[in-house]
């Protein structure tokens, strides 16, 4: 006699309203390796060992490189798309640069000679305007009228924080010398981006796609600290390949990663 | 379905393959279809499941995206009265269509018998002087591109319900610039209140 199996029996339930979930194990995955790399790198009992400056270069070049990548993959998926396929490619060279700048900064480092400013510093300043194109072409695509209240609020943040930096670092060395417009540069390009992906992540935030750019701005709020932190300690020299503030890096382009790889999941 | 959805919606299926490209089209139609059982042409006609889902992947940005998609077809002029907005139609495709639909005498005729007030089809044919075979088939015609909207029923003598149709349009208007047709239409109140898509349009 014929018999149904179970599959037949059930049918499949489409659901009323899709749901993706930000999977936090993923964040602390990324911040368990990178801490624990950290702690690896200071297990050299000298930072200025070849290996140790090796092994923080590869990281550094790593990661920004994971995000590129992934950045790309999005891009190519989207060829076609006015808004997605340029504004994914603009996002992964940005990310391709940063990588790049770890690169030069290591050769300028091994051969003696002053690794910031140099070329390596417009490198990863380039990251900016290719960040904040991929932001801008996004928003001005899906909310082409911003309240003006939004828009105060996301013109407000950056002087914020590049207004507290400038003061706080003229206030100590009273020299706007190149390392303090560098450091300006910065916390400027950082802080534009840190707003553009706020705004992005509330364009978004009841929708699917509204996760993938919640983790991204997550991704480019540890990016800005990150890029903060590293201004005051180039001001005052402080900057090593094995400072902490690596570590931020390190984190915000794996989380922003994740981000990407969420996106092509979604869509 | 508003007869305005039906005449824009000629066009938005290209615009979003374009905007959003090949693979989000594929994702949204299989979307389209698991929610509503429809495929992506019909529910590009039936615009309010088009927009649930793409507030379903978008949020917020699905107002973007339609207002992107619409503003290649048509541009609302600005006017202090909601009621008289003038639109112009950007799309060719669409404009070549109210176009053919004001070249054919006839259809002109049926059109204008329309204009001020809903009438039955039969009305129509009597108004604008026209054979009913040529004329019943020109009728569905502009029915079916959306020039005629459904609006009330009228009941004849041996007591069955009749539809009544109106024009969509109150006003037309083509200009030529160089070797551009403009074509501008101002629909009627009753067209913008039913039009998801229009309300879109108005609310930007």
């Amino acid at each position: 006699m014929f018999r149904l199996t179970k599959s037949h029996d059930k049918h499949e339930i489409v659901p009323e309203k899709l749901e993706e979930k930000i999977n936090y194990k993923i964040f602390g995955l990324i911040f368990a390796a990178v801490i624990v790399f950290q702690f690896y790198l200071y297990t050299y009992k000298n930072p200025d060992d070849p290996q140790v400056q090796l092994n923080a270069t590869l990281a550094d070049f790593i990661t920004p490189l994971v995000a590129g990548i992934a950045a790309l993959f999005v891009s190519k998926r989207y060829w076609n798309s006015e808004v997605f396929g340029k504004s994914y490619l603009a996002l992964a060279l940005g990310m391709l640069m940063n990588a790049l700048a770890e690169i030069i900064y290591y050769i300028y480092e091994q051969q003696g000679q002053t690794p910031s400013p140099s070329i390596a510093d417009w490198l990863w300043l380039s990251f900016y305007p290719l960040a904040f194109y991929h932001l801008v072409k996004n928003i001005a695509f899906f909310k082409p009228k911003i309240s003006k209240m939004v828009k105060s609020l996301v013109i407000l943040l950056p002087i914020c924080i590049t207004g507290v930096y400038a003061v706080l670092e003229y206030g100590q060395e009273q020299a706007a010398d190149t390392v303090f417009f560098l450091g300006l540069a910065y916390v400027v390009g950082s802080s534009v981006i840190l707003s553009g992906a706020i705004l992005g992540a509330m364009v978004f935030r009841q929708g699917l796609l509204g996760i993938p750019w919640f983790i991204l701005a997550v991704g480019i709020v540890i990016l800005t600290v990150g890029d903060n932190w590293y201004s005051y300690l180039d001001i005052y020299d402080q900057y090593t390949l094995t400072h902490p503030v690596n570590l931020l890096w390190y984190a915000g382009y794996l989380v922003t990663a994740y981000s990407l790889y969420k996106h092509k999941k979604i869509l | 379905m508003s007869g305005l959805d039906r005449l824009i919606a000629k066009s938005l299926e290209s615009t979003i393959r374009e905007n959003l490209g090949e693979q989000t089209y594929e994702k949204l139609g299989r979307r389209l279809f698991e929610r509503h059982g429809i495929g992506f042409t019909q529910a590009v006609e039936d615009f309010g499941k088009l927009d649930s889902v793409l507030r379903e992947f978008f949020g917020g940005g699905a107002e973007g995206i339609e207002k992107q998609i619409i503003d290649k077809i048509v541009i609302l002029e600005e006017s202090k009265r909601m009621d008289k907005k003038w639109i112009t139609i950007e799309d060719q495709s669409l404009a070549r269509l109210i176009l053919e639909s004001l070249g054919d005498e006839d259809k002109k005729n049926i059109i204008n018998s329309v204009i001020d007030e809903p009438r039955i089809i039969s009305d129509m044919l009597e108004i604008s002087k026209i054979p009913q075979t040529s004329g019943y088939r020109k009728i569905n015609t502009l029915i079916q591109n959306g020039m005629l909207v459904p609006q009330g029923f009228s009941t004849t003598h041996d007591g069955k319900k009749v539809t009544k149709y109106k024009s969509v349009f109150e006003n037309i208007s083509i200009e030529i610039e160089k070797n551009k047709v403009i074509v501008k239409v101002q629909p009627t109140q009753e067209s913008i209140k039913n039009s998801h898509i229009m309300q879109i349009v108005c609310s930007h």
